[in-house]
């Protein structure tokens, strides 16, 4: 497993740390990184081994993935994203994510590449990768459409904990009261009848997730889900 | 027209749309890459609702550069596979890579797009 323990947007560059073992095979990882680590404004990857006392940067050959993160962002004209808050840390069995992000549309798109860098960090295989990276982008659109800010300039938190077992998610505002799932479901077949092309996020997420519950503290609304794997992790 | 690529669309930051061939028989080929998300989505939509317009029966889009597709990018797949099959066409999905597929397949999303 790899911790992406730090995203400094100042610099661009990630710091990826490997709990145990093998770097040739964090090294590969790291490499598949580099659409995400683009979308977010990242030029760089370290990975630190086993530690702070080794730090050892990806190489910079051609074909390596800190060449792909370096040249991309300029490549593209992809900003390093303005308000990006990480953090990371073991805890349990497993370990815990959460990023901030401003209360805007566009962080709707930054959230998957969050969400895709740390699960695909995390040694989540791409079936349930790809699952969970839909459930928080849904939530977050839905967060950022409905949502009534209580303070400015307001934020967005995406979280998960992941263990062996299953992972925890949640999307965090700063608004008003407001319980997506107060709103029945609605089943698929009649949104494709009705030929609609919005409607049918909270549809999926409810689908694919194992549990999903709101709450409000007075500060914000959090909706959280669980998702057992289904696929065996690295 | 030629086989080769001649109509590049959208190109747009999160999604774009090049027309690879349209065949004699009304069967267009596009390829998509990127994020058919709610920036990207619309991207697809207009190329998509233009084609029908100009006469195209069949489409086929080779998402194989596909990276993500949310809930306004599958709203626009179904949308135009109604759209299509009210001319008596249809709307072929290919190229998913295992991410999407999985997602298609967990969705059933087959039951209202084909996929190849």
């Amino acid at each position: 497993m790899i911790l992406v323990k730090r995203l400094d947007l100042e610099t661009g560059t990630a710091i990826l740390e490997m709990h145990s073992g093998d770097v040739a095979g964090g090294e590969a990882r790291v490499a598949t990184l580099a659409e995400s680590a683009r979308v977010l404004g990242l030029r760089a990857v370290s990975l630190r081994v086993g530690g702070a006392e080794r730090v050892s940067t990806v190489a910079a050959a051609p074909a390596t993935p800190q060449a792909v993160l370096t040249a991309a962002p300029a490549a593209v004209g992809v900003p390093a994203h303005p308000g990006l808050v990480h953090e990371a840390a073991w805890h349990g069995n497993g370990v815990r994510y959460r990023g901030a992000f401003p209360h805007a549309a566009p962080s709707c798109h930054q959230v998957q590449a969050y969400t895709e860098l740390v699960l695909r960090a995390a040694g989540v295989p791409p079936r349930d990768m790809g699952l969970v990276r839909l459930v928080a982008y849904e939530l977050c659109v839905n967060a950022i459409e409905h949502g009534h800010a209580l303070q400015t300039p307001a934020t967005i938190e995406v979280g998960f904990e992941i263990t062996a077992v299953n992972l925890r998610g949640w999307v965090r505002d700063r608004c008003a009261a407001f319980d997506p799932l107060v709103f029945p479901s609605t089943a698929m077949a009649r949104l494709v009848d009705g030929r609609r092309v919005r409607g049918y996020g909270l549809q999926m997420v409810r689908r694919i997730v194992d549990s999903l519950q709101h709450t409000h503290d007075g500060q914000g609304n959090t909706v959280s889900f669980t998702k057992e794997w289904i696929h065996e992790r690295d | 027209m030629s086989a080769t690529e001649k109509t590049a669309v959208g190109a747009g930051r999160d999604c774009a749309v090049v027309e690879r061939e349209w065949r004699a028989d009304g069967t267009v080929l596009l390829a998509v890459s990127g994020y058919l998300n709610a920036e990207g989505s619309p991207t697809l939509q207009d190329k998509l609702a233009g084609l029908l317009k100009q006469g195209a029966r069949n489409v086929e889009l080779d998402c194989s550069a596909v990276r993500f597709i949310s809930s306004v990018g599958v709203g626009v797949l179904i949308v135009a596979v109604g759209d299509f099959r009210g001319v008596g066409g249809d709307v072929v999905v290919t190229g998913l890579n295992e991410e999407l597929r999985h997602m298609f397949d967990m969705l059933e999303l087959g039951d209202y797009v084909t996929l190849r």
